[in-house]
């Protein structure tokens, strides 16, 4: 019977993934970008997490996938807002956000 | 030996702000699998992200402890994410998937906010 | 149909539709057209990489990998911390 509720919550969690990588391609903004990567992705390793801990049943397995989902909650949201702030920044100092191109400008330039 | 040590540093606070985080810890993780679900679904319906904006929170909390968790629970509440935060440690820029739920925002973090005063 | 086999056929079910969300982000890394877009397209192929690891897991029964998931997901978390400090440094270098 575990093994039923198991494959479904595999499943169930794969799609959510796809839904997620579908989104990192539809939306336009990237502050939208980020809701999708930290929102939805780790809603689809939770269930994940809780599928492999209802099969194995062993409480070394509990214990790291406890620290996987802690690193989850509180590193992903502190590494979103440090990607958007340093977004904020080059738009407000109005600078490319590519360093590739504006060397190349700059060769341009000089030659 | 241990019951005394015990009776001597027994208190009802303690007891009652623990009791307050373990709610927190509960409260979060229903709030993260409503977020997933609610985000997944504005894709599903076909929305390409367009009326998202800024917005300005301000906090009256004190403690830099009660921020840091603040400005990380932000991040995992549905359609909003935490950007900046200013010197003084008053006001949060927020951005927001819809603009338009402003109230359902405002009102989960009055909750959370009330929850970590009562908490830490 | 029996239960282990339902099994196994849903974890390579799910391997495969990850393999082929994996060619979303990938798009986006290579048209982004700036550089904090292609950090986030990283992040979530390194997402996708740790869920198909799970999968592996559920698939082989061999837990002993649920190392590697925690070490990838530490990378997962501070690398775009390091790009943006990079991002930071170069440009006020450059003023």
């Amino acid at each position: 019977m575990i093994e039923y509720i198991t494959g479904s919550l595999l499943v169930i969690s794969a799609l959510v993934v796809l839904i997620a990588s579908v989104g990192i391609i539809r939306f336009k903004d990237l502050y939208a970008r980020m809701h999708v990567v930290t929102k939805v992705s780790s809603f689809g390793l939770l269930l994940l997490l809780i599928a492999l801990n209802l099969l194995t049943l062993k409480w070394w397995v509990l214990v790291e996938s406890l620290i996987i989902f802690h690193i989850l909650i509180f590193l992903s949201p502190i590494s979103a807002h440090v990607t958007a702030k340093v977004n904020l920044w080059l738009d407000k100092n109005d600078l490319p956000a590519d360093p590739e191109a504006e060397e190349s400008s700059a060769e341009n330039k000089a030659e | 030996m241990f019951w005394d040590l015990l009776k001597n540093t027994f208190s009802w606070q303690f007891v009652r702000r623990q009791y307050y985080l373990a709610l927190l810890f509960f409260y979060f993780c229903y709030k993260i699998v409503e977020s997933g679900w609610a985000v997944a679904w504005q894709i599903l319906k076909g929305s390409r992200g367009e009326n998202g904006g800024m917005l300005e929170y301000h906090t009256r909390l004190q403690k830099p402890w009660q921020l840091i968790i603040l400005f990380n629970m932000l991040g995992m509440t549905p359609g909003s994410l935490s950007v900046d935060v200013d010197d003084e440690g008053q006001t949060i820029q927020v951005h927001l998937l819809n603009l338009g739920d402003r109230e359902d925002f405002m009102a989960v973090t009055k909750k959370i906010e009330s929850l970590l005063k009562k908490a830490l | 149909m029996e239960a282990a086999i339902f099994l196994e056929y849903a974890a390579l079910g799910a391997i495969w539709i990850m393999t082929v969300s994996l060619v979303f982000p990938l798009l986006r890394l290579f048209k982004g057209p700036s550089l904090p877009d292609r950090v986030v397209a990283l992040d979530q192929i390194s997402v996708i990489i740790v869920s198909i690891i799970i999968c592996d897991i559920i698939y082989s029964r061999n837990a002993m990998e649920l190392d590697v998931v925690l070490i990838i997901s530490f990378l997962l978390a501070i690398s775009p911390m390091i790009i943006a400090r990079f991002l930071y440094k170069q440009k006020s270098d450059n003023d």
